[in-house]
């Protein structure tokens, strides 16, 4: 039985500890939401299942179909059948779309996917989250609008088929119409693949959409709370606090430090104009 | 040195390969030229001439010998110059180019691709001089450094006083891929005239690591994100090469990372 079984897993981030002993469990064919506010280590808790070598497990266990994934290269373990939908996919120069997609495709097969094939398969998964397939032969990512990258990102999920696909904010950046694309897919995937997901998303309206049977609440790096839809409906209506009351924990505001080098040209101007004054 | 031989140009089958060393060449008017080269000698040294509405493509795979390479073109109305230089060689390389757009609607461009690597040190320079008006160059210069490699790329278009609405363009892109290799980019605009459209970029970096994570989290090993990555800056070239260089190139970048 394919299953994703996370114990005790702590993580850490330049020496700072992000998640404080995360306990989680994903059956195989299981829709799961993972809820909570912003920077308390949903979005560390997928690149640390992932494996991104940013994050280090200082603790703590994941295992997926009861394969150690803490020991597993980042590769290995997308072959083992886990996908990633970045929430900022990158954009990368010089390497074309299809390019990427069939040496994905390849890697996890022993014989090479013919190039026919692989071309019908593309077309229909091009169709299926309607991106123009011109845009195939563009660099991965360069260029495209925050819905196109959002819906590439489930191209890849149809492409490369996985048993267990993460989507960090998958809906954000997506307009009404891109939204019921998005969904739509991953339900036929759900459905038609028994592919299990773990979500995170922080609106409603994609949960309505999916379905998810089973959530997931994490505060301060912690699996606070479990859940169904009900839960979801609440924290949609009510928030996070009464969560933290109920417990009796506090929840951790965002560190909102502003990034040291995000200042634009202009705005660089207007502060030496200060600092002169 | 010794005085050059000179070879007139009509069409595409007067061209003798071997001709194209040490000589000057002159492109007859009207004629459309187009000339592959795999160099089996050390040095090239050219003087060219691009008659009026003549044309001439000059695409060069360099696997092994070409050390030196120098041309210096003189290009005349509404005549048009493309270099397509890809370099695979193991060994020290140093190119350099003129092209003077003399004539009115002359236009050029020079594009090259260059794989360093086991210490070599190469070196690409680029110089258009606008003189006509209405004249157009563009550099483009990709390059993947590794193994203590080096490289150099400089582009020089000057579009003096007279050369009105002229335009220049010039992009260099390098890939290090350890921290030993280094490489150097120059995207020098000299402008003396007011009408005219420039744009230059130079983006020189290692490996982005995020960028290898996102390729990893697909199921590439890191030897296939390094590749795809690699051939991203050295395969577009190909483009311009005939069906069995393209091949050749490929099987080049295919084994070289």
């Amino acid at each position: 039985m394919k299953k994703l079984v996370i114990k005790d897993l702590h993580v850490e981030v330049e020496n700072k500890e992000i998640l404080k002993g995360v306990n989680l469990e994903i059956n195989e064919h299981e829709m799961v939401a993972l809820l909570g506010p912003n920077g308390h280590g949903k979005s560390t808790l997928f690149a640390a299942i992932m494996g991104n070598p940013h994050y280090k497990v200082t603790s703590g266990s994941i295992f997926y179909n009861d394969v150690d994934v803490l020991s597993l290269t980042v590769d290995e373990r997308s072959k083992l059948g886990l996908f990633l939908a970045f929430q900022n996919p990158y954009e990368i120069p010089g390497v074309v779309s299809a390019d990427f997609y069939k040496s994905a495709l390849n890697a996890r097969s022993d014989t090479k996917v013919s190039l026919y094939k692989f071309y019908k398969q593309l077309e229909n998964a091009c169709a299926e989250v309607k991106i123009p397939f011109e845009m195939v032969n563009r660099m991965l990512n360069e260029g495209f609008s925050g819905g196109e990258k959002k819906r590439n990102e489930i191209l890849q999920m149809i492409l490369l088929n996985p048993s267990l696909a993460m989507l960090d904010e998958i809906d954000s950046g997506l307009d009404v119409d891109a939204i019921n694309v998005v969904s739509e897919q991953i339900r036929k995937q759900f459905e038609t693949q028994n592919t299990s997901f773990l979500v995170i998303s922080h609106y409603a309206r994609l949960f309505t959409l999916i379905k998810p049977t089973k959530a997931y609440v994490m505060i301060n790096g912690r699996i606070v709370k479990e859940g169904n839809e009900e839960l979801i409906s609440k924290i949609d209506k009510d928030g996070y606090e009464w969560i933290g009351e109920e417990l009796g924990i506090s929840v951790e505001k965002e560190d909102t430090a502003m990034n040291k080098v995000s200042i634009g040209v202009c705005g660089t101007k207007e502060a030496i104009k200060k600092a002169n004054k | 040195m010794d005085k050059k031989e000179i070879f007139e140009i009509f069409e595409n089958k007067d061209f003798d390969k071997s001709s194209f060393k040490n000589s000057q060449i002159i492109i007859k008017e009207n004629s459309v030229v187009e000339l592959n080269l795999k160099p089996t000698e050390e040095e090239i040294c050219v003087d060219l001439e691009v008659e009026k509405y003549a044309s001439f493509k000059l695409v060069i795979l360099n696997e092994k010998s070409l050390k030196n390479f120098k041309i210096t073109a003189n290009l005349h109305s509404n005549s048009e110059f493309y270099i397509y230089f890809a370099d695979f060689s193991l060994n020290n390389l140093d190119v350099e180019t003129t092209i003077n757009l003399v004539g009115d609607y002359a236009s050029s461009k020079v594009e090259f691709a260059s794989l360093v690597k086991n210490e070599d040190k190469k070196k690409f320079v680029v110089n258009f001089e606008h003189i006509g008006k209405n004249t157009s160059s563009d550099f483009k210069g990709f390059g993947v450094v590794q193994n203590k490699g080096n490289l150099v790329a400089r582009g020089d278009s000057h579009i003096t006083k007279p050369s009105v609405k002229s335009s220049a363009s010039q992009l260099i892109k390098v890939i290090l891929f350890d921290k030993e290799s280094k490489s150097t980019g120059y995207p020098i605009l000299r402008i003396d005239c007011d009408d005219i459209k420039a744009n230059h970029g130079c983006a020189i970096g290692t490996v982005n690591p995020d960028h290898i994570f996102y390729l990893l989290s697909r199921g590439l090993n890191l030897n296939e994100a390094r590749k795809l990555i690699t051939a991203g800056y050295l395969l577009p070239i190909a483009e311009n090469f005939k069906e069995n260089e393209k091949n050749t190139i490929e099987e080049i970048v295919e084994r070289s990372i």
